[in-house]
Parts: structure tokens; C-alpha cells; sequence
């Protein structure tokens, strides 16, 4: 088993440290771990300190960082 | 706390440079204590929870074990919420459920205090250095500008463009600058090339350097807690590059169409709209949009188009009618249409048909106050019509009711003919003359 952190910049937007079998793609992870649509956020994977390429086939290895942010942030006036 | 940057290469140094003084606000904060006024009132709620879980679980357990005692009156009686018996089995199998779902009520509420002690009272989950050097390596690597001067680690946003589903804008690049010494003060969006709004505005969500981040609000106050640097000014980029057209400081018309030409303002849905897709209201000159017209009619009488605010219902056939149409009738102030109003021919005031009488003999109308009764028929009559007196009795009567006689010039009503001892009169009875010339 790995430990794969993922944040969702939501809730709390503490970093949860999942853990999952070797060799889970992106795709698998996400669809077990995050409650939501994913066509909705910008996923970015941190290996080792660098970003590295979010394809959907992408094997996580131990430690990796799963970031996930809305495609669209609606502002506001202060009123 | 010294950093010794022997070894790498001037991009490299800064990038440490600014994750060491990042990394230092994090330890410090992360050392303040949490907000106490709001820990306290969450300790509150949680005791409340508590008091009221033992509060119901010692009532059960009353019930359960009653306590018999005798009246003044020397009869039994039992103390306890629960009466022993068939009940007793049942509680005891409710009970310990009670208890273990309240259990598990309270300490979920324990949890989630936690987790928000965690995160909002709790200044700064800090990370380790390498971690923050990463995260600024990230902005380093994910934008093409991104400058450091004074502890001022600036980002350049290039090509923010918005849309309404009308028209584009093209806003310009955007310099976001945050202090990494001091992150939660307000950082500022620097606009570049000043694409200015009829009022003056910069961006939609900006007003003057401060963006209003309204859902990003926690995400940016959570980025920061948890030293994401890179993801925090990620949020800035997305809440620039997404129009809210519930809540601009200025609308996004106002950078295309500032003018509106051709365009027209719809009172219902606050939206500026095509010139082709209007209704005009003749009564308040407001304008509505077609979306927004089906709420109003047009006057049954002149036929023009009014909004809701600008028609009412005749008070006697219901049609609907522009307040330019509508009358008030003078005696009871209900609003007729010009169908169902009278003039008096007394008064010549305007009536609506409830408050006017028809001159049975002429059929002219008279409101209430000018109405004359024939004293004979004691049917309504106008002046016109009821200007015979009886020479008998004085009566007030109409032309119908009253009798000349020829013989004798005299008028009396249909009661007092037979009064009149006239034999002349008598036989002039079938030829009544109502010839009003002989008056």
C-alpha cells in the first residue's frame, strides 16, 4: 500500500493522506476518493516536488499530491 | 534564522529566499493560540448536547425503577415517567439504543469541533520547508511572470477575458501581489492595461486594487492556512477568470456598451436588452423585456399596452383598464371603465352604474343625490320629467302620474282625481292632456 495526498480545496482544505494499492491510476483513485464530478476541477499531481503531466492513466506513486480546483470561482461585490 | 544559499543558481536562490520568509510566517502563526470567544462557544454547545443526553438517559432510567409511595388520600402511587408493567421490557431494549445513538450524536459534535479548531481557530498548519520550497517552485514553474522584490511575490495573470453571452471583454493581463511576510492581509490585483468601465471599474469583482473572492473566499483562507501558495494563487487566476453576473460591482455591458445603444433597460429583470424585444409601458415609461411582458395587458379600452402596475380591473365587468381610462366614480370612489359610467344630468358628476337611477320616463341618468322620486309612482325620475305638482295634494309627480284637465287648467295626480268634483274634469279624465307646453 501507498499514502497519496489528496486535496480538494474544500471542507476543512486540510491535505488527507489516503492510502492505496500500488499501482491505482488517477482515474481509479479519483472516482473512489472524490464526491464529486471531476469535469469540474483542474486536477494536478505534485511527484517528488514537480508537476507532473494529470493524465487520466496516470500510476500514483507513494507520496504523490492529488490537487483538485473549480474550473470557475464566481466573485462578488462586498454588498 | 539564516539560510545559507551557497551553490545554487540566482532563480533558485529566490525561490528559497521567499519559501524561508513564507515558512517563518507559518511557524509564527501556527504558534498563536485559537480564537477563545469562539472555542468557548463551541464548548457551550457541546456541554448542552452532554446536560441534555444525561438529562433524557436518568428520566428512562426513572421510569424504569419506579418509586411507590401513598397519597394523603392512603392510595397507591407511582413516581416515574414510565409505569412498571408491559412497558418494562420495551425500555429495556430502548434504552441502551437511545443511549448509544445520543453517544454517537455527541461525539460527532466533538469531532467536528475539532476538525474546525483545526482549521479556522488555529492560525497555520504549517508545512515543512521542503514542502514550501516546492510550492513556490510551482508558481515558478506554472507562470510565465512571476516577480519577487521587498518580500512582494508577484504573478502575472496574462489574457483574462470575460464573457455575458452578449459580448467578450478582453480585461488584459493582471498583477497579483501578496506579501509572503504577512499573507493574510488583502493581497491586491494590479491591472495592466487598465481596461476601465463607464464607472471606472478595472474587473467586474475588483474595486480599486481588492478583488471580492466571494466563493473563493474560504479556498484562498484555506490555501494559505496550509502553506499552498501555488493553489491560492491559482484560485485568484480562476475567480478572474469567471464572470458572476448575479453580483459585479459593474457589469460587464458597461466595458462594451457603456452607452447601450440600441439597447434598453427591463425594469423586471434588471438586464440591459435588445431594442427589438421591448414592451413600452405608457403609463410609468418603463420598459420590459419579453420575458418580463407576460405580466402585463392591454386596455381593454384604447388598447395599449400597460404593465401590471399601470392597469386595474372596472369595478363592474371586470375588464382590465389602463389608469388612463379608468374612472372614478364621485359617489362611492370605485374605478369604472367608460362602459360602465354615468354622467348625472343634474350634476353632470360621473357615476359608475351602481350609483345612478334611470328616469323611468326619459331613461336619463341621476346619482343618488339629485334622484327624485314621483311621489305618486315613487319611481325614480329626473327634474325634467318630475316638475308637475298635484293641485290637490302638493305631491311632486311625473308627467305619467299627473292629470290636466283641459276644463279647468288643473293638474292633480291619479289620487286626487277623484277628488276633484269637477264633472268637466271627470270626463276630461280620458283625455288627459300631458302636454308639458300648457305649463
Amino acid at each position: 500500500m501507498i499514502e497519496v495526498t489528496l486535496i480538494t480545496n474544500g471542507g476543512s482544505g486540510l491535505p488527507c493522506r489516503i492510502p492505496v494499492v500500488e499501482g491505482t491510476t488517477l482515474e481509479k483513485f479519483l472516482q473512489v476518493s472524490f464526491d464529486g464530478n471531476t469535469e469540474d476541477f483542474t486536477v494536478r499531481v505534485r511527484a517528488n516536488g514537480t508537476t507532473v503531466e494529470a493524465h487520466r492513466d496516470y500510476v500514483l506513486q507513494d507520496g504523490d499530491r492529488v490537487s483538485m480546483a473549480p474550473n470557475k470561482i464566481e466573485g462578488a461585490n462586498i454588498s | 534564522m539564516f539560510y545559507i544559499f551557497k551553490g545554487f543558481t540566482m532563480s533558485e536562490k529566490i525561490i528559497r529566499r521567499i519559501a524561508c520568509r513564507y515558512h517563518a510566517w507559518m511557524m509564527k502563526e501556527s504558534l498563536k493560540p485559537p480564537n477563545t470567544d469562539m472555542l468557548l462557544d463551541r464548548f457551550q454547545i457541546i456541554n448542552s448536547y452532554s446536560e441534555q443526553i444525561c438529562k433524557w438517559i436518568n428520566k428512562f432510567r426513572t421510569g424504569m425503577s419506579p418509586r411507590r409511595q401513598y397519597n394523603p388520600h392512603g392510595r397507591e402511587v407511582y413516581h416515574g415517567i414510565i409505569c412498571p408493567g408491559p412497558y418494562t421490557d420495551m425500555m429495556s431494549k430502548i434504552i441502551p439504543r437511545l443511549s448509544e445513538k445520543m453517544s454517537s450524536t455527541l461525539e460527532a459534535a466533538i469531532k467536528s469541533t475539532g476538525d474546525i479548531l483545526d482549521t479556522t481557530y488555529r492560525a497555520v498548519v504549517p508545512t515543512s520547508l521542503q514542502d514550501t520550497i516546492y510550492e513556490i517552485r510551482a508558481i515558478f514553474d506554472s507562470w510565465d511572470k512571476v516577480s519577487y522584490k521587498n518580500g512582494i511575490l508577484s504573478v502575472l495573470i496574462k489574457d483574462v477575458v470575460l464573457e455575458d453571452g452578449h459580448q467578450e471583454v478582453d480585461f488584459g493581463d493582471f498583477n497579483v501581489t501578496i506579501d509572503v511576510s504577512n499573507p493574510r492581509q488583502s493581497f491586491l490585483i494590479l491591472s495592466v492595461h487598465c481596461v476601465e468601465s463607464a464607472g471606472g471599474y478595472v474587473h467586474p469583482h475588483i474595486n480599486g486594487k481588492i478583488l471580492c473572492t466571494g466563493e473563493g473566499e474560504d479556498m484562498i483562507q484555506q490555501a494559505l492556512n496550509t502553506g499552498r501558495l501555488e493553489d491560492f494563487f491559482r484560485i485568484v487566476e480562476t475567480t478572474l477568470r469567471t464572470y458572476n453576473d448575479m453580483s459585479p460591482y459593474e457589469e460587464l455591458s458597461q466595458w462594451y456598451n457603456p452607452s447601450h445603444e440600441n439597447q434598453f433597460f427591463c425594469e423586471q429583470c434588471d438586464v440591459w436588452r435588445d431594442d427589438d424585444s421591448n414592451m413600452w409601458c405608457g403609463g410609468c415609461d418603463a420598459e420590459y423585456c419579453e420575458y418580463c411582458s407576460d405580466n402585463g395587458m392591454s386596455c381593454t379600452s384604447c388598447h395599449n399596452w400597460r404593465c401590471q402596475s399601470c392597469y386595474q380591473e372596472c369595478h363592474m365587468c371586470m375588464d382590465q383598464i389602463c389608469d388612463d381610462c379608468m374612472t372614478c366614480c364621485d359617489h362611492c370612489g370605485s374605478g369604472t371603465c367608460g362602459g360602465c359610467t354615468s354622467s348625472c344630468v343634474e350634476c353632470c358628476g360621473i357615476f359608475c352604474d351602481d350609483c345612478t337611477t334611470s328616469c323611468h320616463s326619459c331613461g336619463d341618468c341621476t346619482c343618488e343625490s339629485c334622484k327624485k322620486n314621483c311621489d305618486s309612482c315613487d319611481q325614480a325620475c329626473c327634474t325634467e320629467c318630475k316638475r308637475q305638482q298635484c293641485d290637490e295634494c302638493g305631491s311632486q309627480i311625473c308627467d305619467a302620474c299627473s292629470v290636466h284637465c283641459d276644463a279647468h287648467d288643473r293638474i292633480t295626480c291619479l289620487a286626487c282625481i277623484d277628488q276633484h268634483a269637477c264633472a268637466t274634469k271627470k270626463t276630461n279624465v280620458s283625455n288627459i292632456s300631458t302636454d308639458r307646453s300648457v305649463l
